[in-house]
């Protein structure tokens, strides 16, 4: 074996000039690599460099994160691993296209996308599907050829964390599309932004008391108490929202920001060009990115991307089967088995974004608000296989904990409800119901919500719990929740960056979808002392006891979670899937 | 006839101000509001955003007050903005108008060209191979609901055969043929209920008039029997199909929301829909003040088409 053993040392000798394309290639065939992750793991260390700004001496390899000395000990283990989290993702090759060949340059990529968006304001929207272009964040939240997502520079090039400040060096040079400079001041102003009322990013940016400029280049970011997640909070991968907008654009259109081409600025690859609210929107490339491809030229290769919204899913589907576009996201699972037989398309599974389905008991209405007893019999009377087998298609799988393989603190051999038809019945007797009770399990009308009720009803109804369901559309079902108006309910979750922000978005009290409205003090100080640490291990620990928590108060339950899908044309080459909600083209090219 | 125009103009008056009132009371009616759909999931456990939110928005004050003020604005042209993009939703919908009246007109004439003879030549000939074909196709064409012959039309013409793209819009100004060749399925899937509806509305009017004594005078004029049927017959049992035309309109604007969203042309039926989904009241309030604007206007112009088909009706 040679010092280049593994795909990660190989990836690092390309990247840092040690060793040239072909060589690389050659050793990761010998490693035993498949051509598929030969690609990815090309794709993943980019065979690129990120611009160097005009005379700024900036650290701009991946990986290679804290230069400023670390004031204490937790934060060097953090600064210097780049506060990378293991994910436990088998192989790069699961995440992206077929990447051999040289990239090539120019054309428009058309895709169509499940869910319409409401504008292009980062911070206060949640229409994901084009910031990845039209914005950069400080960090980037990246998928690493080990598998493992970690924090590489973005805007920020080196970072500092301590137990009560984050302080970031910026990359010089930057502009945004409306031509100002992007400095230490945008930064202050853009998490200000994220702090205020109407922000929709509040949750991860809660821990910055305050943002100091300390010169033109360098913020520093006040925290309550040291924050494990940080990162991931301010990357791109935070549900999208920890977006850079341009501080001039955002004072002069107010409200109005991000809702036209005229309005929206950041500094991303691509700049928005044209919207027509809920039918499709075209971005196209700058030219004058920092992040550039194999030819030294800025990203991304191709001209142009328009994105179409198209809501129904056989039709979107149909458009990318006929060619009529390249690229749609969401591929639902019965969709899957045609999409992969079709030797025009291929298919991408993308592991850092699951829909998980679960669900929660009311805190104030019903049978279930004081009974734990009765919860735990819902819990036991579930058979989570069979729901999985059934809805998910050869793409569920049943799930028992809140965390997913890979999060920090997932532990399959924590306590957990399994499918126990005996003991929940015994316990809807101990509960004070010998004969049976009558419930209703509210819903969103959608279709695999729907499946899911019936096979639920007939579930619990074995256990003696007879179910009326009541199927609402979004919003009414909303109206119920917030007023905590229902007995029983189901909904379905998304991936998210950190275990903090899946686990204190969830049960913390008053948290955005505590749907169950609990409030627990002994969970609030689990969730608190989760993200209050830079050490991995304490961290994962914390995580634990919050599963036992939940396990043991049982107002939320799990059902089975899928693997999320997109379906592509075969010539377009060279996608990395790195987050949520992300359409992986940024180092993409089309094949002629 | 203008003073009749004017005085159903004149007529229209309260029937505006009651679908107004009804307009802009509709939304209320829906559980659920702007706020919360603006705030998502943050406004599940934050009443106090929620009531800040409701406070911006103006959703807090009195819905006789809040009528008056939209309604004060609506007469001066001014529909407000949307809750959902911040765009002005006067904007919003003439953007959406143009994909609308396109598909809506395309239709109709759709309909028309086929309903019109077959209805015709069913009438003629009845009972024959062609009646029997002709009232099959109608009755096949009045039972299939919109978003199904729509999906197996775009499955049929789009992927098997490659024929026409499946959904999309491209003004006709950008680019004619793209834009016609886009508009071709949604133009049969729309179409063809109402071409069914008129084409049994033509056969039965052109039986009954078949039989009338200006006919049998008119064939023992001579004429031939093509001056009999388009000269004398189609025009008189035309009077009800304008009537069937009429009404449909209505029939025509619900469609149209099914087949925007399938067909994804971003017309009024999408944004309609799409207002309903996001509680996006100013929108939802000014698009059905249109259509139902729209809807007067045509059961005028179909009263006035009476005068001009039939000399005998003066107002």
């Amino acid at each position: 074996m040679s010092r280049y053993d593994s795909p990660r040392s190989l990836a690092d000798a390309f990247t840092n000039g040690r060793m040239n394309r072909r060589q690389l290639m050659r050793r990761l065939a010998a490693a035993g690599l498949s051509t598929g992750a030969i690609g990815a793991v090309l794709a993943a260390c980019g065979g690129e460099q990120s611009a160097t700004p005009t005379g700024a001496p900036v650290a701009t390899k991946p990986g290679v994160a804290s230069t400023i000395a670390p004031t204490t000990t937790a934060a060097t283990a953090a600064a210097s691993t780049g506060g990378s989290i293991a994910t436990g993702m088998s192989a790069m090759a699961a995440v992206s296209s077929g990447t051999t060949g040289t990239p090539k340059r120019g054309g428009q990529i058309t895709i169509a996308q499940q869910g319409d968006w409401t504008g292009f304001d980062p911070h206060r929207q949640n229409s994901a599907c084009l910031f990845n272009y039209v914005y950069d964040s400080l960090i980037n939240w990246e998928a690493q050829p080990d598998g493992s997502l970690k924090a590489t520079p973005a805007l920020a090039t080196e970072w500092q964390l301590t137990d009560t400040a984050a302080i970031f060096k910026l990359r010089q040079g930057v502009k945004f599309h409306d031509g100002t400079d992007f400095n230490a001041e945008s930064v202050k102003f853009n998490i200000e932004r994220m702090k205020d009322a109407k922000s929709a990013a509040k949750a991860y940016v809660a821990s910055i008391k305050s943002v100091e400029v300390v010169d033109p280049f360098t913020v520093k970011l006040n925290l309550t108490g040291p924050t494990g997640p940080i990162l991931s909070n301010l990357s791109q991968a935070a549900d999208a929202h920890g977006f850079m907008i341009s501080k001039a654009m955002a004072e002069k259109a107010g409200d109005k920001y991000g809702t036209s081409p005229e309005t929206t600025s950041g500094t991303g690859p691509m700049k928005l060009i044209e919207w027509v609210p809920t039918s499709y929107a075209v971005v196209q490339r700058t030219g004058s990115h920092w992040q550039t491809g194999t030819d030294g030229q800025p990203l991304p290769y191709f001209e142009t991307i328009k994105t179409r919204f198209i809501s129904d899913d056989a039709i979107r589907f149909v458009e990318v089967r006929s060619g009529n576009v390249q690229l749609i996201d969401n591929l639902q699972p019965k969709d899957v088995p045609t999409a992969q037989a079709d030797p025009a398309l291929a298919v991408l599974e993308n592991p850092f974004q699951t829909t998980a389905y679960q669900f929660m008991f009311s805190t104030k209405t019903g049978p279930f608000a004081d009974n734990l007893k009765l919860r735990q019999a819902v819990h036991y009377a579930i058979n989570r296989d069979a729901v999985a087998k059934v809805l998910g298609l050869g793409t569920g799988k049943p799930m028992v904990h809140f965390l997913t393989p890979g999060y920090l603190g997932y532990d399959e051999q924590l306590p957990h409800y399994d499918f126990n038809l005996a003991k929940a019945k015994q316990l809807v007797t101990e509960a004070g119901y010998p004969n049976g009770l009558d419930i209703h399990l509210t819903m969103i009308n959608r279709a695999v919500d729907t499946q899911q009720a019936q096979i639920l009803k007939q579930m619990l109804e074995a256990a003696g719990i007879r179910v009326t369901i009541d199927p609402l559309e979004r919003l009414a079902y909303n109206a119920k929740v917030a007023t905590l108006e229902f007995e029983m309910a189901t909904y379905l979750t998304g991936a998210r960056p950190d275990s903090d922000s899946i686990l204190s978005g969830r049960f913390q009290s008053d948290a955005d979808k505590n749907y169950a409205g609990m409030k627990d003090p002994t969970m609030d100080d689990l969730l608190i002392k989760g993200r209050s640490s830079y050490d991995n291990a304490v961290r994962a620990a914390t995580y634990k006891d919050v599963e036992k928590r939940i396990y043991e108060t049982a107002w939320f339950g799990t059902i089975w979670y899928r693997k999320y899908y997109d379906a592509g044309r075969k010539e377009i080459q060279g996608r990395v899937l790195t987050q949520e909600a992300d359409i992986g083209l940024r180092k993409a090219w089309i094949e002629k | 006839m203008t003073a009749y125009i004017g005085r159903r103009i004149v007529q229209m008056v309260p029937v505006l101000l009651l679908v107004s009132i009804i307009a802009f009371a509709l939304v209320f009616v829906l559980p659920g509001d702007p706020a919360r759909a603006i705030l998502g999931d943050q406004a599940l456990r934050d009443q106090q955003l929620y009531e800040q939110a409701r406070k911006d928005l103006g959703l807090n004050r009195p819905l006789p007050v809040q009528y008056a003020d939209w309604a004060s604005h609506v007469l001066r042209g001014d529909f407000g903005v949307s809750t959902h993009t911040h765009l002005s939703v006067s904007r919003t919908l003439v953007q959406h108008l143009a994909p609308t009246t396109e598909l809506a007109a395309l239709s109709m004439l759709f309909a028309l060209a086929v309903a019109i003879p077959v209805g015709v030549i069913s009438a003629l000939r009845p009972n024959s191979r062609a009646d029997i074909g002709g009232t099959l196709v109608a009755m096949v064409g009045t039972s299939i609901p919109h978003f199904w012959l729509g999906l197996l039309l775009v499955l049929f013409f789009a992927l098997r055969l490659h024929w026409l793209p499946p959904s999309g819009y491209i003004p006709f100004t950008h680019d004619p043929i793209g834009n016609l060749k886009l508009m071709i399925l949604p133009t049969l899937t729309l179409g063809s209920g109402i071409a069914a509806l008129l084409m049994r509305q033509t056969r039965s009017s052109m039986l009954e008039v078949m039989q009338q004594e200006y006919v049998i005078t008119a064939r023992a004029k001579g004429l031939s029997e093509r001056r009999v049927v388009i000269g004398h017959a189609l025009r008189n049992a035309l009077t009800p199909v304008a009537t069937v035309i009429g009404l449909q309109l209505g029939q025509l604007v619900g469609g149209a929301v099914i087949t925007e969203t399938i067909f994804s042309i971003p017309g009024v039926g999408s944004l309609a829909a799409s207002s309903i989904f996001t509680r996006d009241f100013p929108v939802l309030q000014a698009v059905v003040l249109i259509l139902a604007v729209a809807v007067l206007i045509a059961n005028l112009a179909t009263d006035v088409l009476y005068a001009w088909l039939d000399p005998r009706i003066k107002y």
